[in-house]
């Protein structure tokens, strides 16, 4: 048995918009240097989840958040949202490098946060591209414009960019979806590594990635968690309907 | 095609070729009749800042070619400079008003009130340039009179052009705040219009690193859509420059007397050909309508150039709140 | 277990930018934005305040009843003046306006004049207006003989409506599906059935839209109305050599007259051409809106 610790958990986390519920009542723990998975197919609610964990959703009016999470124990709401981002990153579904150099990309967080003397961002700055496993293919011109890069190149970019805030929890909203199977594949393998030195909070339709990344697995229906559980097997012996067509249609 | 659809095709593009042969017409004419001035006065129509009508009683004089009344001299430095001064002015006291409250509109006030905030920005630049003068005439000129400027004079009597004597109100200042209540309008359109166009993973991205709300306009501003404002504050500065009839009744709109502070009356481009042309129809030699005529080429030149270059550099058009793209 | 190591918690003596001054400097700064706006809605107030208030109090039937030569009598030639010139303005701008609107919409089968005359027309609209007076002047008034006129001042005030009522039209002409138009041309009609079927009809609103707003600014214009109108104590005899009167130069020149009952003129005048504005531009948004 693997002794399993929260860093983060919601209790009763609800959101609505107007009259239309989007996610109700969730409670899940998400589990230290694992790859926590949400799965679920599209319009589930996932991007809102993972919207609530940084209190990104806060940024809509329209959004009305009840219920509580916790990070390290302590209530979402009792950080500032400054902290709070700073240790709870996150990646986009589409790349979103900002137009700068793959420098400054990945030194902003820093800039915007941290009090650092230039050599030591060059460090963090290399060392965060590493981490994201860009290094090699950046590392004769750190200064080219983010644009020039590939997507998938791109989107690992947007991780290193995260990590450099040495983050305690990253989340990736479906962060292969635009991408093509190799470099899907390369963010894949990196979740795995990740994990070594983060925890990782990955929302995909996508099962098969799932099978290959996930260590714990929560599944997304119209805004309820319906099945939770160690890696991803246990979702195929479920009897719900829901589960069915979602993973028929994911497997087709 | 029918000859019906022929013409009515020919017609379409003529009508659209209208602005064109207008705004050459313009251009042509006016400076047709500049010829006779820039052939009396030369370089010397920059340089000096007399404007004198001449001696009436005595024969004309020809000089270069053309007649001229005697002893007339027309110099354009000091609406040059009036125009300069209040534009800068009002770029000064715009700028920082402009993006604090396009900020505000965009990142801290609520959506709901953010449309009312618009229309009402909107509705701001669409007010008559002789309301804003009026207001300027009645409200503005007595509270610089007898509140701002001696306050101001007391305070920074050290800085120079903020000593000297306060006449009444009318001068620079006046036109600089005018100016700046009638330019924000179109500043603010084009900041807010493009923190629009900014695309949500951009803003997202930024805010997930952690940045506040500040933070993330100052990005905006300064970095992200920094094209936007210059143009913005460009196009604002177009306005200010061609603004004729506010300046005209809150400058003084003086002729001859150079400013000695602030509180100095004045005088610009836009609102001397305004105050200056009915005496010159009494000009027999025509010189005082020629110089008028190359006052208002160099006007024109100066105002529509910075209007192309802002329109360039912001990649769209804003008129009086009205976006064109 | 392998034992993990947090990138998070060993936090590898980064010194944080302390958050407490962030989130001040933040507020600060919504604080100063708000003060900004609020500066700006108290200046608005302040504008519309003292005109409508000056307006109201001296309005009477007599003053919007009678012609005046701005220091005795009343409003009524400048009032209707006003609309006069407008109109002429419109004579000369909304028919060339859209019919130029039209030819750029469909320009992209014509080439690149329409990329030409639409900066062009931009550019128009950033000419001085006083500018477009002393064109005026020099060429309608003088050189073609017009005299101060309602001819030379519409024409004029149409100098400065063509643009925006072109590019306006222009750009509501855009919003009409393009499958729309090549549908109807596919099934053989041609360019003048367009026009009258398509896209005067989808994009009409629009085009009353930009109508309205040019007819806003025209109303509220003076400077180039200084050396082509003219002033007339009484309604203009013709559409030439007959000068016009108008608010605008009421409110110009009756605030400049050491005469109280000038005052009044002018108050009352700015409290016609305030009410006037907003109301066309309110309109302008609302028909705009409901287009689009």
């Amino acid at each position: 048995m693997i002794h399993l610790e929260n860093i983060m958990e919601t209790r009763k986390l609800s959101v609505k918009a107007g009259q239309k519920t989007i996610l109700d009542n969730i409670d899940i723990n998400i589990y230290r240097h694992r790859v926590n998975t949400i799965v679920g197919p599209s319009g589930g609610g996932k991007s809102t989840f993972l919207k609530c964990l940084n209190r990104l959703v806060d940024l809509d009016s329209n959004y009305h958040v009840s219920g509580d999470i916790f990070l390290e124990g302590k209530n979402i709401r009792e950080y500032s949202e400054i902290e709070l981002r700073r240790r709870v990153g996150m990646v986009f579904q589409r790349p979103n490098p900002f137009p700068m150099s793959v420098y400054d990309n990945v030194a902003f967080g820093l800039r915007l946060q941290g009090k650092v003397k230039q050599h030591e961002m060059d460090s963090m700055v290399k060392d965060s591209l590493r981490e994201a496993g860009l290094f090699d293919e950046v590392n004769d011109n750190l200064n080219r414009p983010a644009s020039t890069l590939s997507g998938g190149q791109q989107q690992r970019l947007c991780i290193a960019r995260a990590l450099i805030l040495k983050p305690s929890v990253l989340m990736l909203d479906e962060p292969t979806s635009s991408l093509d199977p190799v470099a899907k594949g390369r963010i894949e393998e990196l979740m795995i590594q990740l994990r070594e030195r983060y925890t990782v909070i990955l929302v995909t339709h996508d099962i098969t990635q799932a099978r290959k990344v996930s260590d714990h697995t929560s599944m997304l229906f119209n805004g309820k968690i319906i099945a939770s559980g160690e890696g991803v097997d246990f979702l195929e012996s479920s009897s719900s309907d829901a589960m069915k067509a979602f993973l028929g249609d994911a497997t087709v | 095609m029918d000859t019906k659809n022929k013409f009515f095709n020919f017609l379409t593009l003529l009508m659209s070729l209208l602005p064109v042969f207008i705004l050459v017409s313009i251009f042509a004419f006016v400076f047709y009749y500049s010829i006779p001035a820039i052939r009396y006065m030369g370089v010397r129509f920059f340089t000096t800042y007399l404007w004198y009508p001449g001696i009436e009683s005595r024969p004309p004089i020809h000089i270069n070619g053309v007649t001229a009344p005697y002893a007339s001299s027309y110099g354009i430095l000091l609406f040059l400079t009036g125009t300069l001064i209040s534009s800068a002015l009002a770029i000064v006291i715009a700028l920082p008003l402009s993006f604090l409250s396009s900020m505000a509109v965009e990142l801290y006030v609520p959506s709901g009130i953010k449309k009312f905030l618009i229309s009402m920005i909107e509705l701001f630049a669409g007010i008559p340039s002789v309301i804003y003068g009026l207001w300027g005439i009645i409200v503005l000129e007595p509270l610089l009179f007898h509140d701002i400027e001696p306050w101001m004079r007391d305070v920074l009597s050290t800085v120079p052009g903020f000593a000297g004597e306060i006449y009444s109100g009318a001068g620079i200042l006046a036109s600089g705040v005018i100016l700046a209540f009638m330019i924000i309008p179109i500043i603010v359109s084009v900041m807010v219009n493009s923190f629009d166009t900014v695309p949500a993973e951009i803003k997202h991205g930024i805010v997930t690193l952690g940045a506040t709300k500040w933070e993330l306009g100052k990005y905006l501003i300064t970095d992200y859509s920094r094209m936007s404002t210059y143009g913005g504050t460009l196009l604002g500065l177009g306005r200010a420059l061609g603004e004729t009839m506010a300046v005209l009744m809150v400058s003084g709109a003086v002729v001859n007397v150079l400013p000695s502070s602030f509180y100095s009356a004045i005088n610009t481009m836009a609102a001397a050909v305004a105050s200056l042309l009915d005496s010159a129809f009494f000009d027999a030699t025509g010189m005082s309508i020629s110089a008028l005529s190359e006052l208002s080429l160099v006007l024109m030149i100066i105002s529509l150039s910075v209007n192309v270059l802002g329109r360039r550099i912001a990649g769209r058009s804003v008129l009086r709140g009205e976006e064109f793209d | 277990m392998k034992n993990l190591t947090d990138a998070g918690e060993q936090d590898s003596g980064i010194r944080w930018k302390s958050s407490t001054l962030r989130n001040a400097k933040n507020s600060l700064a919504g604080i100063a934005g708000y003060l900004a706006l609020l500066a700006m809605l108290a200046i608005m107030v302040s504008i519309f305040g003292y005109i409508i208030q000056g307006g109201a109090t001296h309005i009477t039937l007599k003053i919007i009843t009678t012609n005046g030569n701005t220091t005795t009598g009343g409003i009524l030639n400048a009032i209707i003046g006003t609309w006069l010139l407008v109109g002429t303005g419109l004579l000369f701008s909304v028919p060339p306006g859209v019919l130029g609107a039209l030819y750029n919409v469909q320009s992209t089968s014509h080439g690149g004049i329409a990329s030409v005359t639409r900066l062009f027309t931009d550019i128009l609209t950033s000419v001085p207006s006083i500018v477009i007076g002393l064109f005026g002047y020099l060429i309608l008034v003088i050189r073609l003989g017009m005299g101060f006129s309602l001819l030379a001042g519409g024409m004029a005030l149409g100098i400065m409506m063509l643009p925006y009522v072109m590019r306006i039209s222009e750009i509501s002409m855009r919003n009409v599906p393009a499958e729309q138009v090549n549908n109807a041309y596919a099934l053989g009609a041609d360019t003048i059935n367009v026009a009258y079927r398509i896209y005067l009809p989808q994009a009409g609103a629009g085009i009353i839209s930009g109508i309205l707003l040019a007819i806003g600014i025209a109303a509220g214009e003076t400077a180039q109305l200084l050396y082509t109108a003219g002033w007339n104590n009484a309604l203009p005899s013709g559409l030439l050599k007959s000068p016009v009167a108008y608010l605008t130069y009421v409110v110009w020149y009756g605030i400049n007259q050491p005469s109280a009952y000038a005052h009044q003129l002018a108050f009352v005048s700015a409290f016609i051409l305030i009410i006037m504005v907003t109301a066309l531009i309110f309109i302008s948004k609302f028909i705009g809106r409901k287009g689009a």
